[in-house]
């Protein structure tokens, strides 16, 4: 049997209501140095989960949350005993509690961005001016037409970049002004512009959301995928080969 | 909890989601039957990389102007032989364009 562990809480107490986590096990808690961590019996050979048990483990956390500040682990940490969580409980109790009081009272909310690459792409190409012959005053060699070539790649990505930055700009400033943190990605496809996450205070909540709600009423090439309040993933700092993504 | 997920395009976040998420990290195929091509695999992966980081220089060089049309000449004639060199190489060791990448987790693509 193993301990899975679905979250480091801020609180040394029991569950007012009953909480069902893996495999409809009670989800109990272990309480070390003023914070508890919620765990539940996992008696599978080996410890093996599935992908529906990740839907298990994200609700548990999101129940914890209600009452508590919470610090999600990781889908998949397996502990051998109580001791053992224990024991790792007072090897991060600094970090654990540096990141509870950094994270008390926020939530995580998450902004995905579509552009049209294509025509984004095709609106640059336009812009360029023509090239002179030989291509960006290149040799007509053919040594010189591939250079030509790719120096016109080259430039197209680079306005590309340009123009995906300066989106980005836009809204990211709409929206940061309501967040404390942030963590922001570009362009991880041609047509995933964006990926965000901001760390919300609950009151600001309604002001962040209403931002999403005015962008969704403006016309425009851009798609939205906006979702939360979230239980604070990204934003949870540990050392690396912390116990947040532990697997025993 | 008031929670909301929302899009206008489910289908095509799908799709792109579907291409981020898959990022679990390629390893070399290093099984006996098969380890020439993932050593091959990986050399020529570091190879392309350096490969492109010297196309990106040159590229800047040229932006500034700080390349001789002599130095541009020789620098394209070596960019393209080294590239027409890699697709040989690519045949034989029977790999493609995509498989020439590296998936370093949350460091993102080595290229």
């Amino acid at each position: 049997m193993s301990l899975y562990i679905y979250a480091v809480m801020d609180a040394e107490r029991e569950f007012e209501s009953p909480l069902l986590g893996l495999d409809r096990s009670p989800v109990g808690v272990i309480t070390c140095g003023g914070m508890s961590a919620a765990f539940s019996n996992l008696e599978r050979a080996g410890g093996s989960l599935a992908p529906d048990d990740a839907l298990v483990h994200e609700a548990v956390v999101e129940q914890l949350m209600t009452t508590n500040t919470v610090l999600p682990f990781r889908f998949g940490a397996l502990f051998a005993s109580r001791k053992e969580v224990q024991i790792m409980m007072v090897e991060h109790v600094t970090e654990f509690r540096e990141n509870l009081a950094r994270l008390c009272h926020k939530a995580e909310f998450s902004l995905k961005v579509l552009w049209p690459a294509k025509s984004v792409e095709q609106q640059v190409r336009q812009s360029l001016p023509p090239a002179k012959s030989g291509g960006y005053g290149l040799s007509n060699t053919t040594a010189g037409k591939y250079m030509a070539e790719r120096f016109g790649a080259f430039r197209i990505n680079q306005l590309m970049e340009a123009e995906a930055d300066r989106r980005i700009a836009e809204i990211d400033l709409r929206f940061v002004r309501w967040a404390v943190e942030k963590k922001i990605e570009r362009l991880l496809t041609p047509n995933l512009l964006l990926k965000a996450v901001y760390l919300v205070e609950a009151g600001r909540q309604k002001e962040f959301k209403q931002v999403y709600a005015d962008l969704q009423g403006e016309a425009g090439s851009l798609h939205y995928l906006f979702s939360g309040p979230w239980p604070p993933y990204n934003f949870v700092r540990m050392a690396k080969n912390s116990a947040m993504g532990k697997c025993s | 909890m008031n929670r909301i997920v929302e899009t206008d395009a489910p289908e095509a976040f799908a799709q792109e989601l579907a291409q981020v998420a898959n990022i679990l990290p390629a390893r070399i195929e290093a099984n006996p039957g098969n380890v020439d091509k993932g050593l091959a695999k990986l050399v020529l992966t570091l190879i392309e990389l350096i490969r492109k980081l010297m196309e990106k220089q040159a590229m800047r060089r040229v932006e500034n102007g700080s390349l001789t049309e002599v130095e541009i000449e020789r620098v394209g004639e070596t960019l393209m032989k080294l590239e027409q060199k890699m697709g040989e190489l690519k045949i034989v060791f029977g790999l493609k364009d995509e498989d020439l990448n590296l998936r370093l987790g949350p460091l993102g693509d080595l290229m």
